[in-house]
């Protein structure tokens, strides 16, 4: 494994999506003092349900899946965080065991601030907590939106409803089709979306035969989002 | 294997305790993997903690036990991998206590890094 570079936080190249991103440098200086950056291969897991926390992590590049695991041994994805997100927050400052495992879906780059020093940095600097609450408020909204969505729709347009999430998070423009940034197993997305992987695999196909996805090798493609959208049943 | 573990004295432990609650762990939980920085420095208090190289168990780490420390001071890479077991107690030493002990020279904290 790699010696792991450490980069500052004044030069963090997700400094502006993070809960940072109002400091000014000596304050981030601070910081960048304090935390400890590594390198994180896929499958490796930051924390893991059920287990105390003992600080924060700040994603500054890469891929992390959020998961949790229910009494039936069922995986659930809850959420997954990229660049500029915080993990292990909620469980943090609400002083329980952390409720979902976080594990990297790709190499991902991760600072750790421990406890101590990140109740202190807020303390110093109120604009940390102004954006950890709209951090939280984001997922709360997006949480509220899972739990709609999965007692309000079909698989169909749930999985729909998945990709335009996707593409809106992952999604880079390639001419005429938008191309998803990240590397899901059927499993994966069955996962998010509380479904078995034997139905994603079918409406996939149905995608396809529609003209709505492409794929090529495990890249897939958003062909015709418009017709996305009617599938998902839902109004932007 | 010096830099990498010390043998802490009960009263050594004693006096971490009461400056850092011990976190019990329900699930295995792999604190560093091998060439890792360390996020924190580890005291192992009870159950079982593993050291790994190349994902396999190097040996356990005796009770009572620091490590991590050194590493985490010089931001350096650990040459192995440390794995809590499922029910075990740990205590972890936060890098801004370390580095406001070796700062104020006091403390201590700072009596039980400078004495190693």
């Amino acid at each position: 494994m790699s010696v792991v570079k450490n980069v500052n936080c004044e030069n963090c190249s997700s400094r502006s999506k993070g809960i940072f991103c109002e400091l000014e440098n000596s304050a981030i200086k601070e910081i960048s003092e304090n935390k400890v950056m590594n390198i994180y291969k896929k499958g490796h897991t930051i924390f893991h349900q059920g287990n105390p926390p003992f600080g924060l992590y700040c994603v500054n590049s890469g891929k992390i899946k959020i998961s949790k695991i229910g009494n039936d041994g069922k995986e659930s994805i809850i959420r997954i965080a990229s660049e500029g997100d915080v993990l292990g927050h909620r469980s943090l400052f609400s002083d329980e065991l952390y409720n979902a495992t976080a594990t990297i879906l790709e190499d991902t780059a991760v600072c750790f601030i421990d406890r101590k020093f990140i109740y202190k940095a807020i303390q110093s600097h109120p604009a940390i907590a102004i954006q950890l609450i709209q951090k939280l408020s984001k997922e709360m909204g997006a949480a509220e939106s899972m739990t709609a969505s999965l007692s309000q729709k079909n698989v169909r347009e749930r999985l729909a409803e998945l990709f335009l999430m996707l593409k809106q998070s992952y999604g880079i423009k390639e001419q005429n089709r938008t191309r998803l940034d990240i590397k899901l197993t059927r499993d994966e997305l069955a996962a998010m979306i509380g479904t078995a992987s034997e139905t994603v695999i079918r409406f996939i196909s149905e995608f396809k035969d529609e003209g709505i996805l492409e794929q090529e090798g495990k890249v897939i493609f958003i062909k015709d989002e418009e017709k996305l959208i009617e599938f998902a049943n839902i109004q932007f | 294997m010096s830099k990498e573990i010390i043998k802490l004295s009960e009263e050594e432990i004693t006096t971490l305790k009461e400056l850092q609650p011990p976190l019990f762990f329900q699930n295995d939980f792999d604190l560093v993997y091998e060439s890792q920085v360390p996020n924190v420095g580890l005291v192992f208090l009870q159950g079982e903690v593993k050291l790994l190289k190349k994902k396999k168990v190097l040996d356990s780490l005796p009770i009572g036990s620091m490590v991590g420390l050194y590493h985490l001071i010089h931001n350096t890479p650990l040459p192995m991998g440390i794995k809590i077991c499922r029910n075990s107690s740990v205590l972890m030493l936060e890098k801004s206590a370390i580095l406001e002990a070796l700062s104020a020279k006091s403390g201590a904290l700072y009596q039980i890094i400078s004495s190693l």
